[in-house]
């Protein structure tokens, strides 16, 4: 009996029994929290199924030409009555959105003046000045994606924010209202500049009219990294042969990514001597950016770098560089495959590896 | 008699203190995820993802695949992996010595012809046969190759072999993957800038009485069979709330097979998957990480916790036991090979947390709950029970355990919603009622014989021969 | 009238191009996916395609094969592509493609572009 004495003067099965009763209760509550939102998300789903058909209606009369003013819109009372409610806000600003994604020209011009006249703008700015992060971002994404360009000054303002999303949106948005002229925030941003980010800003850049970029020597010397390299895919992507010096300089740098990045662009904007440099810094680079010069003389390589190729077919121990050595000897040359020939003769290995690449350049 | 009553007393106290500890742990994993869930859903509000596949500067990816007598649907899931959008893709179907058709349906349905390919064994492997490659244009994206049976860790080394892309992504072959789900796994690799991530881990649903259609994921129903429906709910409470938890603490130690992506040189350098062990997917995870932690790297492993790949479960107690048996070893295998970590401060969040409470209430659960239930029966035996007190115990236990699941319902509900229908929500909730007292004591009891298949393995290891591994085959004539 | 056969899983896109159509006098069938494309193809043998690229499960590149095998009519096609797809709308040339409209389009180009391919 001593023993059960000692265990219960702690713990009683009343305890236990109120605790556990305590639980169900809570597991009662979360199971009604479980039915409200389910009826809630059901409701919002037709308010959106209602908003969307009623905006479609709209969108379809301007596409097929007829003129339709946004007033007529306004007598339906119904949807004036859902509008003045947030949730139907949001869910009409969301639609218009979506759907001016895959429009051009009239049509877009269309849904950004019922934006405006249903007054969802000052919702979206509303957002835009709220103090909470992710408010704040949603905003900026509306008011650009809605061309609000009287809004730029404002948002410029986000562009070096210390808030990730904030600063990414505001940066996106400058892109999008004022294209390359925008990528001027690129001189003040002390904050990293994620691969993603800059995906997407190139993505956008790419709908429009190339433009110049005056400040871009500039950009490739910042002591921002991330700056560095996004105005390297810049020169890569634009072809901005004027920076060559300027890039040349970036394969000194003490970042392996910058340098693969620089690699990369110089044999978008080769000029004579590029394969030349490539060549000098071999032999220092890590195994990475060894097979990017590879792939890159591959491209802009000629008859001049066959020897430098054989060599380091030769020297080379790993395969994967072999391989590239290779490919490149047989993509620069119009010899390339009688030389490679020569060498497979006493070599099993590379024999094996000629004959993938001849397949690879025959499909 | 007293020292019946000391070990009594003992058990008692180290079973309760077990439990309370397990308990909070659950809270804790419970509420934490919340605010990760949270940060998740308001980050990707604006997101484009279709807009971005199609980039030309994101990264490469291979989609690697091991297929092993998959005949009856593997033209179907190939078609459905070579629809996926994203711009710079491979998709490697590795045939591990099927011994129905798969491979000549495929050669057949995508017109393929062998294709000269310099084989680099980074990571021994078993010999490969033939490297295949699509004489059509359209499916120029695909590539197959056929090698001797060697266990799905092998067929995934020779995938890594063959890839020539940055990016990993190990699925299993009949995986439904949602249009956008390649980019939302590179995303974070995307992301990163001191932390280095080196692999992303997705969330599985159940696809059992779903419509599927082409191979796409067409409507989501709860399955009808229990099993499955017991796994559905299992994985909610897995997923939203065990997993997003500790990804927030960066310390997941767990990315399903059905569904991760790995940063490729990472995995190369850490010598690939490890086919001694059935638990190949965790122990590559815990691998790597102890790799990075070894080498002082700062690093991440992400999570994404939108329902990006769809699988079936399985539906019979046989498979379903076979499923649990061979996690249990798989686990307690891992956590073998890396027991240095155990309670190791050189491992951060891996040793001081993350190991140990898979040792503890992962791996020694089963364990515990089972002797702790002999214990029980002897002391019914005895008429040393105090029925009061167990009685209170049993309720308190079970009762918590409703809680939790209708916290992880709840959490499901209000973020990714998978199961609309009010009908469904009913059913899942009721299923959950018989969970401590069929669905848990199965899971346990198939716990228990992977304990003991194990042990028995371990008596035989000494003839098994370790049959083609560790050593680079000779080139193979092409 | 001439019928226009229309492959695309954006359902707004759908739409639109769709109702534009009409008014201009096409007779449009439209299909969700590629598969049932296919299969409309064979079966109406429309005066012109029009298919998206980027479709799931059946790639619009094979629509396209299997639109110029089609022995009994010379029918026109025209792609969909999305921003920086060159190589795709490339391979789609090859293939035989007439001709392509990238996306985000405006609806009277596409319908300039479709006229002039039933000149032919």
């Amino acid at each position: 009996m001593h023993s059960r004495d000692t265990f219960f003067r702690f713990i009683r099965p009343e305890h236990l029994y109120l605790t556990a009763l305590s639980f169900i209760v809570v597991t009662s509550i979360l199971v009604s929290a479980i039915y409200i939102y389910l009826y809630v998300k059901k409701k919002r789903h037709f308010l959106k199924q209602f908003i969307t058909d009623k905006l479609d209606e709209y969108i379809s009369t301007i596409l097929i030409g007829e003129e339709i003013l946004p007033d007529q819109l306004l007598l339906d009372e119904e949807l004036t009555d859902i509008l003045n409610r947030k949730s139907g806000q949001q869910l009409a600003i969301d639609q218009l959105i979506n759907t001016k994604k895959n429009l051009t020209g009239h049509a877009a011009e269309s849904i950004i003046e019922l934006y405006e006249k249903l007054n969802l703008k000052t919702i979206s700015i509303q957002k835009f000045r709220s103090p909470l992060w992710y408010k704040k971002a949603k905003g900026i994404y509306e008011l650009y994606m809605m061309n609000q360009k009287s809004l730029e000054k404002q948002i410029a303002q986000y562009t070096n924010s210390n808030n990730e999303y904030v600063r990414t949106e505001a940066q996106t948005a400058i892109i999008g209202f004022s294209g390359f002229h925008g990528l001027s925030f690129l001189g003040t941003l002390s904050y990293p500049l994620t691969d993603w980010q800059q995906i997407k800003l190139l993505e956008q850049l790419q709908l429009l009219n190339p433009d110049k970029m005056p400040d871009l020597p500039l950009w490739l010397q910042s002591t921002n990294q991330y700056v560095v390299a996004f105005a390297l895919k810049l020169a890569e992507t634009y072809q901005q042969m004027h920076v060559h010096t300027e890039v040349v300089h970036c394969l000194n740098s003490p970042s392996e990514r910058i340098r693969h990045q620089a690699i990369l662009t110089l044999s978008r904007i080769a000029q004579d001597d590029t394969t030349q440099i490539l060549k000098t810094i071999y032999a220092q680079e890590t195994y990475a950016n060894k097979q990017t010069i590879l792939k890159q003389i591959a491209i802009i390589g000629t008859d001049d770098d066959i020897d430098f190729l054989i060599n380091v077919l030769k020297t080379e121990t790993n395969d994967t560089l072999k391989l590239e050595a290779v490919r490149a000897t047989m993509k620069s040359s119009l010899d390339g495959d009688k030389i490679i020939a020569e060498v497979a003769s006493e070599n099993q290995v590379i024999a094996v590896m000629a004959k993938q690449i001849n397949y690879e350049m025959t499909k | 008699m007293s020292g019946l009553n000391i070990f009594i007393d003992i058990l008692t106290y180290g079973i309760f203190i077990y439990s309370v500890t397990l308990l909070f742990f659950y809270v804790f994993i419970g509420l934490y995820s919340i605010g990760e869930t949270r940060l998740y859903i308001h980050k990707n509000n604006f997101t484009d993802y279709r807009l971005l596949a199609a980039s030309s500067h994101i990264p490469s990816v291979s989609i690697l695949a091991p297929a092993y007598n998959e005949g009856a649907t593997i033209i179907e899931n190939v078609r459905s992996l070579l629809s996926l959008f994203y711009n710079n893709l491979e998709v490697i179907i590795i045939n591990d010595g099927s011994k129905d058709d798969s491979l000549e349906k495929l050669i057949d349905a995508y017109q393929l012809q062998p294709a000269p390919h310099y084989i680099q064994y980074k990571i021994p492997t078993k010999e490969i046969r033939c490297v295949y490659r699509s004489k059509n244009p359209i499916y120029r994206k695909l590539v197959v190759v056929d090698k001797v049976n060697g266990g799905k860790a092998d067929a995934l080394n020779v995938g890594i072999n063959i890839s020539s892309n940055d990016y990993i992504v190990c699925i299993d072959v009949d995986c439904i993957l949602e249009q956008d789900a390649l980019l939302k796994m590179i995303k974070p690799f995307l992301e990163q800038t001191d932390t280095k991530v080196i692999a992303t881990g997705g969330v599985i649903r159940i696809a059992n009485s779903c419509e599927i259609r082409d191979g796409r994921l067409v409507k989501v129903h709860l399955p009808d069979n229990y099993w499955a429906r017991m796994q559905s709910l299992e994985y909610i409470r897995a997923f939203i709330l065990g997993r997003m938890a500790w990804a927030r603490l960066n310390g997941l130690l767990l990315i399903s097979g059905a569904f991760g992506a790995f940063d490729k040189q990472v995995v190369i350098a850490c010598g690939g998957y490890n086919h001694n062990t059935v638990g190949e997917d965790m122990e590559l995870v815990v691998r790597m990480r102890r790799y990075m932690e070894e080498r002082k790297v700062p690093y991440k492993v992400a999570y994404i916790p939108d329902p990006l790949c769809w699988t079936e479960a399985p539906v019979s107690t046989r498979i379903f036991g076979r499923q649990r048996n061979r996690w249990t070893r798989g686990t307690i295998e891992t956590l073998q090979l890396h027991k240095v970590m155990f309670f190791n401060p050189r491992y951060h969040v891996l040793g001081m947390l993350s190991y140990p409470y898979w040792f503890f209430f992962e791996m020694l659960a089963p364990p515990i709950e089972f002797i702790g239930f002999f214990v029980f029966v002897i002391m019914a035996f005895l008429g040393i029970i105090e029925w009061q007190m167990f009685l209170a115990l049993l309720t308190f236990i079970i009762a918590f355990g409703y809680m939790y699941s209708a916290f992880a319902a709840l959490m499901e509900v209000i973020t990714y919603n998978m199961y609309r229908r009010k009908t469904d929500m009913a059913k899942l909730l009721i299923t959950a009622l018989t969970e401590p007292f069929i669905f848990h004591p199965f899971g346990v009891w198939a716990a228990i014989k992977g304990y003991i298949d194990l042990i028995r393995k371990k008596k035989s290891w000494g003839e098994m021969t370790r049959q083609g591994f560790g050593q680079s085959p000779a080139i193979k004539k092409q | 009238m001439i019928s226009i056969l229309l492959i695309e899983d954006d359902p707004l896109i759908q739409k639109t191009v769709n109702l534009k159509l009409k008014k201009e006098g096409f007779d449009v069938v439209c299909c969700n996916d590629g598969k049932e494309g296919i299969e409309k193809l064979k079966e109406i043998l429309p005066d012109i395609v029009l298919t998206d690229l980027m479709l799931p499960y059946v790639s619009g590149l094979e629509i396209v094969t299997v639109a110029k095998e089609i022995k009994e009519k010379d029918i026109p096609v025209i792609v969909f592509s999305g921003m920086g797809q060159e190589q795709v709308v490339e391979e789609a040339f090859q293939l035989g493609a007439d001709d392509y409209i990238t996306k985000p389009f405006s609806l009277s180009e596409l319908t300039i572009r479709i006229k002039k391919q039933l000149k032919r």
